[in-house]
């Protein structure tokens, strides 16, 4: 004890003698230059550097974060962190300035090329792409739409050769409009070149190719039958310009809805009357939309999954979010029909099975103009709870 | 029809709004669409974000181990607060006074064993042992006319505090009416030297130039070693508090300067330090940290929304970059935000 205690005066003193001995050193240091930031990560002085290593930081992180709390019915609270902070770093004006931001969609890409090779033996796997693009796939067929490589104003975000390997992964590109955010010549291109039929609405591209099928004349129907896809085009439009509506129906796997940009006032007859002759599984919409309850009650899906979020050549007051997404479908929660907010390069599978909340193999009701779901004789709510 | 006439009058609401665009003037506002109005979208993706922040961190408190959703939870803060269209905005306010409001709330929480570390805003700790709550650098931020602590809350903590510690004179780290409270509640304000001087009997600035001041709590059941330490010029005291038998740690407010390393390299030899707060951003962390030889370490000052531009507005995200540098050291660390607590036994 006795000895301890001397240590610790001893040491006092040597700390003591040591503070009078400093004190009259000169303090020191400001960094000098910009290099050299991964030692001390001392940014002061740059600001821009500083926003490009966090999005460095935070793109990886947001990735994993997506992987670990994928695509679902009810968005969990560690999903929606992640959505809400990926608005944030897409609403930033520089985003493209940020060497993180390509690396993330590339890698997301990537993955989801690699995914595409498994076989989906069930239902329908929704892939979310770019803007509002989607593919289709099913154990027999592989289906792209409005698939565009974005990025017109500075770089683009779907590289010619993730391109490439979609057109080889698919059977057909559906494109619903000619606004470049939904159609892309090179694009329609690259899956001429791999010799897939190609859907666009009449009097686009007409000089692309032969496999390129014209289409879409005012209230006609084509029910085009595509081997494992019944393919029927309703004619919409975005204003005065033509917009193909998509219905996909994969003969007993599933009925997908696309309606592209569609806008257009005279149109609400027909969409309101939609669910009367399809029943659509997945409607893919773009969330953006005042009239969004509207095309829902049209439609009548068992499942929306929307689209056009974080789109990058729109101006960042524009620039969808999957916060506002969340935060409009919670409004139209009354409504009753689930939702599923996706990102770039994610997958969600919508299974024909029984277990499952949502499923092809039950029958839509419409009970005081909410949509229920009815099973051996039960009926349930859209999110799986029984009401009678 | 009834479409048509809503979409007669979105335009016209349109057309009326050029000139003066506020969130009550937007028509879309009920369909979360910001059209021409930027700054209600930033408002509305700040509020969402800080909601979904606050409810991730109470999920994944505190801890040696960072878990991921925690780590994505704070990268998402510093993004946010790195963002200077954010500050000083409603969302702000609301998530930095919700999260206040607990350790107010928690403060009434007794402490068995060892220590409990709140981490308020900037530099402001406040460290509650079983016999005395001290606080250290507490501020409320903001200005006095607009801080970002409510009074109400930043008050009833210091309430709850038995003594405050000050490191050195910059109102990042001091706040007058922070003192006062604590001196007029007849409670002790140790202040750097030449602070405050004369302002009230129970503001006690401390001479501690090239030596070491010892000041005994008695009825706190601590001691206080004042270490002089500097920033540039300015005295820092580096404040030593010794909970008698529960822990010992260590802030060193803003300390910067190469004239004290030498006699910082050899604290650890004087004081068995249990937690080590310096602040983030101090010159070579490294040596430091080797100096005070803690068992841990909780850093501050991160994210300072005042007067500092965004380049040295630290991310915690650097501090675990600096954290992953300094391994080797094997010192646990935990990263804090504000209005969090951690639990210290020995």
């Amino acid at each position: 004890m006795y000895m301890k205690h001397l240590t610790s005066i001893t040491c006092r003193l040597l700390l003591v003698s040591l503070l009078a001995v400093s004190a009259s050193v000169p303090a020191s240091a400001q960094r000098t230059q910009a290099a050299g930031f991964d030692d001390d990560w001392v940014f002061w002085g740059y600001p821009a550097v500083y926003l490009n290593y966090q999005a460095k930081m935070a793109y990886p992180l947001i990735d994993k974060m997506l992987q670990a709390y994928p695509p679902a019915v009810e968005t969990d609270k560690h999903r929606q962190l992640a959505l809400v902070t990926l608005d944030q770093f897409l609403h930033d004006a520089d985003y493209y300035r940020r060497d993180a931001f390509y690396p993330f969609v590339n890698v997301r890409m990537a993955r989801m090329l690699d995914a595409m090779d498994e076989t989906v033996l069930s239902g329908v796997r929704v892939y979310k792409l770019y803007n509002s693009g989607f593919i289709l796939k099913t154990l027999k067929t592989t289906v792209a739409i409005d698939i565009v490589p974005g990025g017109e104003n500075y770089k683009a975000l779907l590289t010619d050769s993730v391109i490439g390997e979609i057109a080889d992964r698919c059977d057909i590109l559906l494109v619903t409009n000619s606004d470049s955010k939904h159609a892309n010549r090179k694009v329609a291109n690259a899956f001429v070149e791999a010799g897939k039929k190609v859907i666009v609405p009449k009097g686009l591209w007409s000089n692309l190719g032969e496999t390129v099928v014209a289409t879409g004349e005012a209230g006609v129907d084509e029910g085009i039958d595509l081997g494992a896809m019944t393919l029927h085009i309703l004619p919409g439009h975005n204003g005065n310009v033509r917009n193909n509506v998509y219905i996909m129906d994969f003969k007993g796997r599933g009925i997908v809805a696309h309606t592209g940009a569609q806008d257009n006032n005279s149109d609400w007859e027909w969409i309101d009357r939609i669910h009367d002759q399809y029943n659509i599984d997945i409607l893919l919409t773009k969330s953006q939309n005042i009239y969004l309850d509207a095309m829902l009650k049209g439609f009548q899906p068992r499942l929306v999954i929307t689209s056009h979020e974080n789109e990058m050549e729109s101006t960042v007051d524009r620039r969808e979010s999957y916060w506002t997404t969340q935060k409009r479908m919670k409004s139209l929660a009354e409504l009753g029909i689930p939702n599923v907010v996706m990102t770039w390069g994610e997958a969600f599978d919508y299974a024909d099975s029984e277990s499952k909340n949502i499923s092809s193999s039950a029958n839509k009701v419409l009970i005081d103009g909410h949509i229920y779901i009815e099973r051996k004789g039960s009926i349930y709510t859209p999110s799986g709870i029984k009401v009678k | 029809m009834k479409r048509t006439i809503f979409t007669a009058l979105v335009l016209m609401s349109v057309a009326f709004s050029s000139t003066a665009q506020t969130s009550s003037e937007n028509p879309y506002a009920n369909n979360y669409i910001y059209w021409g109005y930027l700054a209600d979208y930033k408002l509305g993706q700040a509020s969402s974000a800080f909601t979904a922040i606050d409810d991730m961190l109470q999920t994944y408190p505190p801890q040696i181990d960072i878990a991921l959703p925690r780590e994505m939870a704070l990268v998402s803060l510093d993004q946010l607060l790195h963002d200077t269209d954010n500050d000083q905005t409603e969302p702000f306010y609301t998530f930095i006074n919700a999260r206040m409001e607990r350790v107010l709330k928690d403060l009434d929480r007794p402490v068995e064993k060892g220590l409990r570390i709140y981490k308020m805003y900037n530099d402001g700790f406040i460290i509650k042992s079983k016999k005395a709550t001290v606080a250290i650098d507490v501020i409320p931020g903001g200005s006095d006319s607009k801080p970002f602590i409510k009074d109400s809350i930043i008050f009833g903590i210091c309430d709850k505090c038995d003594a405050l510690f000050l490191s050195h004179c910059h109102p990042d780290h001091v706040n007058l009416r922070i003192a006062k409270s604590f001196a007029a509640r007849g409670k002790r304000v140790i202040a750097p030297k030449d602070w405050w001087v004369g302002v009230d009997p129970m503001i006690q600035p401390i001479e501690v130039e090239n030596k070491i001041v010892d000041i005994e709590f008695g009825e706190l059941d601590l001691t206080l070693h004042v270490l002089p330490g500097h920033q540039g010029d300015v005295y820092n005291n580096i404040n030593v508090v010794e909970f008698h038998g529960e822990g010992t740690v260590a802030q060193t407010g803003d300390q910067w300067g190469t004239q004290d390393l030498e006699w910082i390299d050899h604290v650890h030899e004087s004081y068995d330090i249990d937690i080590l707060m310096p602040n983030c951003w101090i010159n070579d962390m490294e040596r430091h940290l080797r100096g005070f030889g803690a068992k841990m370490l909780i850093t501050g000052h991160e994210n300072e929304l005042g007067e500092h531009s965004i380049d040295h507005r630290e991310a915690y995200w650097i501090t675990m970059k600096k954290m992953e540098q300094l391994a080797e050291l094997n010192m646990p660390n935990v990263l804090m935000t504000w209005g969090e607590w951690y639990e210290y036994q020995r």
